[in-house]
Order: structure tokens, then sequence, then C-alpha cells
């Protein structure tokens, strides 16, 4: 029988982002019950396979570029971190459940016999239609835009670029990307001398706690969903670098100005 | 009113054509459900007795006064070959010669029964191992792969019966509750972590641009170096998905190393007698799994089968009864010349019969007692078993199904399967677990299924070996013997 409230959280990796739900979630009473994170197998599959994407898409010079920026992405970062997932666990007493590919049949058992009645997506690839089926209240994944509006990767980036509101969205997962029902969504907005990669953290940060105010709606039965009209949106793919630092400008300026408004770099379609 | 046991008589100038109908007449009337003995004259059967006649129709009309209640089958005088899809009145499919008195369903059931409605097909539309793919399948083309049409003539038949007073409200029934749903799995390749499968994935990527082998290659090495789980590997899997929905299945598994028998550059290439194979099945056994043999394609006689079961049960520890061939490679002119050799070898059901589709390659969902065919009657204990539905033609049917949809065919086929009271073996290769690479959407594809049956609430999940018992059992229930 499925335990109306269980819920079961899904990731590539023990990122921030999903130790943020996991707070998130127990603060609202609602404590996930089994987290699902992919072992060294799928972690590796996931970064070979973004990889082989932007080689294809962009070619040599930009996987480089990408790889670099990573490892400077962490500098900087002023926001409070989680705890490691292994105190998390400690704390909260979730079972931690590895996985080396998402659409496995491993996989799918795993779920199946676990039986959670709601499933939270926390940044692991695209999920096979059989997964989004597994949970009985359904399956919901976060997305650090606002839709309708940006679907795809690098979101945040192209929100800039775009000119597009910049917030976080959770959403119920659908067969397409970032194309189910709106649950929960709220606009995020840069504060004063805020540097740009402490702005996008402060998004992810927003992402988890939107993520697990739409869990909690739907665990309760509160939830007005929103149709999330794709025909409103773009689908985006991963950014050049030259995107990447003409969004950084972009937020620079924005910054000086103050206000979106103001603000006038146009950017190709 | 108590359900009479029938006599059915079956006579012909034709010997040969006797034998046949016998053998149809048998298959048709366990299908019946009524107790029921075969005569091959009238001279057997007693004056008071209820019978159903098939042949001349001059014999008839003498003993009809003597006997309490005679049926007279219509009686097609074209050959075997000739049946064709006919309609009834329900509006049922069904096999048989078309006579002015109605449909000869005996003379259709002994053309189902010997494959003479596949001797049309030529021998261009053939493969190499002489299968007919499903689009030159005589049933293919007319589109009725899915009708159980043997079991179809049985319902036309109890009609019959009931028109001529003959109780049929009481028939026995094999399995008295849900249509049984069999899991078989075929072990072809456990390892994705061998040079030969990895090798296998890469040339198909890198020469035929094949993208899911290009997926199972990538899996196969990241999972290799990071010292993974071997993706392929995933007998524990299944029986831990099995026992949630309460099914207990059977592997079935080729003996490389069975001493006399050629090897196939087609069979598969793993050995049993590998430590972690061993324990994998071990404790398989131990809970109640079973293990069959996948003989290989090259294993054609009783001596092949007999040394390839018998080394599986050596390397295993178990007894081995049931079997599958790699590729349906029974004789595919004429299966039965398989079946004895496999009953010779001491094997006591087969489970080869499929039309390279999700379908009924000879138009019965029910086991064929094909014991009978070279016994005259005398032994009922060797089982060809249909399987209906195996992973790869349901998954090619409808690639991509809704969300816990499974395809239109496969629908079809287990409504008419539930409705004529018929059992479903599915075949599931044991690699399918992976769900990736090739086998994408393959175990998914499963859970359809298993969610699509429990939706149903007429099937129920049982093991071969409880299917042929109760097939059996109900088999000599029914059939009374034969007489001269």
């Amino acid at each position: 029988m499925t335990d109306p409230k269980s819920i079961a959280i899904i990731s590539d990796t023990p990122s921030l982002y999903v130790r943020w739900l996991v707070e998130d979630l127990v603060q609202r009473d609602s404590a996930a019950r089994w987290v699902f994170i992919g072992s060294t197998t799928e972690h590796r599959l996931f970064v070979y396979q973004s990889f082989l994407r932007i080689l294809r898409r962009h070619g040599w010079r930009e996987v480089i570029w990408r790889a670099m920026d990573r490892t400077h992405a962490d500098d900087s970062r002023s926001l409070t971190r989680p705890q490691s997932l292994e105190c998390l666990q400690l704390r909260t007493g979730f079972e931690v459940v590895r996985y080396d590919h998402i659409d496995s049949g491993k996989m799918l058992l795993d779920l199946m016999q676990r039986d959670p009645a709601l499933v939270l997506l926390a940044g692991c690839g695209i999920v096979s239609s059989a997964l989004l089926g597994i949970a009985s209240l359904g399956v919901l994944n976060g997305h650090p835009a606002m839709l309708p509006g940006v679907r795809g990767v690098d979101v945040i980036d192209w929100s800039i670029l775009y000119d597009a509101p910049i917030g976080v969205t959770a959403h119920f997962a659908a067969p397409n990307v970032d194309a189910g029902d709106i649950v929960a969504q709220r606009r995020v907005e840069p504060e004063p001398g805020e540097s740009w990669i402490n702005f996008k953290d402060r998004i992810v940060r927003n992402q988890a706690d939107c993520l697990a105010e739409a869990a909690v709606q739907v665990l309760a039965g509160k939830t007005r969903c929103k149709t999330n009209d794709v025909s409103k949106s773009r689908l985006c793919f991963a950014t050049r670098r030259s995107d990447r630092r003409m969004a950084e400008a972009k937020f620079s300026q924005l910054m000086q100005t103050s206000s979106r408004e103001a603000v006038h770099v146009t950017y190709p379609e | 009113m108590t359900t009479p046991s029938l006599n059915v008589v079956i006579q012909s100038d034709n010997e040969a054509l006797q034998q046949k109908l016998l053998r149809a007449a048998f298959e048709l009337f366990v299908r019946v459900g009524i107790p029921f003995s075969l005569h091959r004259s009238w001279q057997s059967v007693d004056s008071d007795a209820t019978v159903i006649y098939h042949g001349p129709p001059e014999l008839t009309r003498k003993r009809a006064i003597q006997n309490r209640c005679v049926v007279t089958l219509p009686v097609s005088t074209c050959g075997l070959e000739d049946c064709q899809l006919l309609w009834g009145a329900d509006g049922s499919a069904l096999w048989g010669g078309g006579v002015e008195a109605g449909v000869d369903l005996l003379a259709g059931a002994a053309a189902l029964l010997t494959f003479s409605h596949e001797e049309r097909v030529s021998i261009e539309e053939r493969d190499q191992l002489g299968r007919i793919p499903a689009k030159s399948h005589p049933f293919g083309r007319l589109e009725v792969l899915e009708e159980p049409l043997l079991e179809n003539a049985a319902i036309q038949m109890r009609q019959v019966c009931a028109k001529h007073g003959i109780n049929v409200q009481n028939v026995l029934k094999p399995w008295p509750n849900k249509v049984p749903v069999i899991i078989t799995h075929d072990v072809d390749g456990p390892y994705l972590h061998s040079f030969f499968a990895l090798a296998r994935s890469a040339w198909y990527a890198l020469f035929r641009k094949d993208k899911k082998e290009r997926d199972a290659l990538e899996f196969g090495l990241i999972s290799l170096m990071s010292k993974g789980d071997d993706p392929y590997f995933g007998f524990s899997d299944w029986r831990r998905f099995e026992r949630q929905v309460g099914a207990v299945s059977t592997f079935f598994v080729y003996p490389k190393g069975a001493a006399g028998v050629d090897v196939s550059p087609r069979d598969p290439r793993y050995k049993i007698t590998n430590a972690k194979l061993r324990e994998e099945f071990g404790r398989a056994l131990n809970e109640g799994w079973s293990v069959g043999l996948h003989s290989g394609i090259r294993a054609q006689n009783s001596q092949d089968y007999l040394s390839s079961a018998q080394h599986l049960g050596r390397v295993l520890g178990t007894e081995v009864k049931f079997v599958r061939e790699h590729y349906w490679s029974i004789h595919w002119k004429d299966p039965y010349k398989t079946w004895q050799e496999m009953s010779r070898a001491g094997l006591v059901a087969d489970t080869s019969l499929n039309p390279l589709a999700v379908g009924l390659r000879n138009g019965t969902c029910l086991p064929i007692t094909a014991s009978t065919a070279w016994s005259q009657f005398a032994d009922c204990s060797f089982l060809a078993i249909p399987t209906a539905v195996m992973d790869q033609y349901e998954v090619e049917a409808e690639p991509r199904c809704e969300k816990w949809a499974i395809s239109s065919s496969l629908r079809r086929l287990l409504d008419h399967i539930a409705r004529v009271n018929g059992c479903v073996v599915l075949d599931w290769h044991e690699r399918t677990m992976s769900n990736t690479g090739p086998w994408k959407g393959y175990f998914s594809r499963m859970l359809n299924l298993t969610r699509y049956l429990s939706a149903c609430g007429q099937y129920e999940f049982m093991s071969l070996s409880e299917v042929y018992r109760l097939w059996t059992s109900f088999v000599h229930a029914v059939f009374l013997g034969v007489r001269p």
C-alpha cells in the first residue's frame, strides 16, 4: 500500500540542490523517505553524455571552455551550504538508494518496490515515461526558469539573454521536456551588489524551495495547476562560452542600472 | 441434467486422413471440455450412446435410428490445405472447409494441427532457417494472428452440441478461475561486460551506426571502468519483480559445451559452468524458479537434446523438463518431428511455437498434446505450449506506446485468450531487465503489460510446471480413450 505522504527524490549527484531540497522538505514536515542518487557509473555516464551533446552541437573548443568554467564555478559563493547528504541522512533517516542508470529496470523496480506517493526530480536528466507513471501522485520537477518561457538546459543564461522573466518553476514531469502542468513558481530578482555566481546559486536555492512547496501542495491535495503552454516557450540547448559571457555582462549591466527594462543588449534569435 | 460423455466417430476411406482427423477431434473435444472417447468406426459405439459423427453421410442414417443422439458434422470434400478463413454466426473467426451444411471444423482443426495452412508459403518467402516471417504467414496476411481459431472452433462445437440437446452447462475446465499467464526468459547473453558483447555492440555502433548499440557500448564501458554491476545481469531483479507480481518464471538456458552437439555461430556465447551464473541459478532454483533448456540451433535429434538437458541438469543440479529452441528453430515444416525427438530425450514440453510476431502460429493458445501424434493416443505426456508474446515483437508492434499502454495487437490477443479461457506464455529475454541500449523500453513494456493484466482482473500468473500439471490432468479427465 502506498503511503500517501511518502516522497522519493532522484538526483544524479548529491548536489547542493538536492541537499537544499531535503532540508526544505524537513522544514515543511514532509521529509523525503528515499533519496535515489546516481552511482559512479551513472554520474560518469551523465557527464559523458553531456560532453557528447556539447561536442556535437558546438565542437571541441566549447567542451574545453565548459570544463574550465565548471572548475572555477565553486569560487566566491556566499549562500549557507546545507550539510552533506550523509549528515542529512543521519538527521532525518531517509534511505539512500544508488542507481546505475535512470531508465534501467533495476531502478524502476527499486522505485516500484518502495511505492512512493510522489517522486521529485532534482537533476537527473530526461526520464522515461515508465518512470513518470510509477508514483500515484505523479512526478514533480524543479526548473530554474519561468514556464512557459524558457525550457531545456542552461535556462538561467538563456532567460537573461532573451530578456525573459527570471524565476523558478515546479511542474509535473511530462513525456516532453519541461512541458508538464505548473504547480508553483516564483520570480527571483537580483539583489543589489549580488555577483552573477551568487545570483545563480540563489536561483537554485529558490528552485529547491519552490519544488518543496509544490510537493507539500500535491501531498495535501491542494494543487491548483496552471497549464504549461509549450507553444509559448523556447526550447533551449547548451550555451556557448560567448553566450555565457554575454549573459554575465548583461547581468552586470542590469545590476548597474538596477532595472531590467533599461537594459538594451539585444540577442540574435 | 448430467453431462454425458461423447462418442466421437471419425470415419474416412483414407487412413492417413482419418488419423489426422482423429488428432484434430482429440484437440478440439479436449477444448470443448465434455468427456469423450474417439472411435474409428461405429462398431465400438454403444447403441444408446451420444454420438458426434464425422464421415460419409450414408453411414449415419442407419445408426441414427438406433442411437439416442447423433450429431452429424459437416464434411468438406476439399483437402486440408484448402481450408480457409470463415466467419461463424457469432462473428468469430474460424478455420475450416466451407460446405452447404456449415463449416467443417474438424478439417480446419486438422489443417491447423498439421500446419497445412503454411504449406502454401514458398521457400522464397521463408528465411534461412525455414521460418515464415509474420508478413508472409497466411494468418499474418489475413490479419488473424491473434485469433485462437482452434478454441473458437471448440466454442462452435459446444454450440452444435447444445443445439442437439447435449448439456454443455457443466463442461470441465483446465483452470477453474482465471487465465494463466506464464513468464519465461530466454537467457541469450547475460553479460555486457564481456569481450564478445562489447565488441558486438561496437561493431553495430561504428559500422551500422546503430544508436541503441552505441548506448549499450557506452554504458557497458563506463560501468566496467567504474567497477559497477553488469547491466545485462538481471536474474535477481527478475525474481524480485516476479515476487512482487506473484509470478514464478522459467529461465531457458543455453547449455554450451554439451557433448556431441554442433555449435552454430548464432548460438549464445556464455558458459553455464561460470561460477557467477551457477550461483545465480542455484539461488533461483532454491527459491522455486525453474530452469529449462534453450537448445542450440543445431541440436536436432533426441541425442542432442538428451546430451544438452543432461549437461544443463548436471551443472545446475536440477531436472530439466522444459525446452525452447533458440531462434524458434524447430523443424518448421513438421514441428512434430522435433517434438518427438524432444520427447525421446525425456523432455515434457516445448514452448517454441510462435509466428515471429505477437500471435498464434497455428491458431491455438492452449497446449497441444503433441505426443498423441506418434503414440496413437497412448501417450499424452508431451505438450507443445505456444508462446504468443515475445518482448521484441511486442515492442516492434508499437514502438511508442502511450503511458502504461500495450500494443493493440497484444490487447486483441489477450482479449481473445481471456474469452476462450486459454493461456498466455510471455517470453522476456533476461537481459531486457537492463531496459537500456537495444533493450530500451523492453522492461517498461513488461511493466505496462503486468499493469494491464492486473487491471483486467481475469488473469493470474502461473509457473510453466503448474500449467503443465493442470493441462495434463485435465486431458486425462476429459479424454476417455480411443476405440477401434
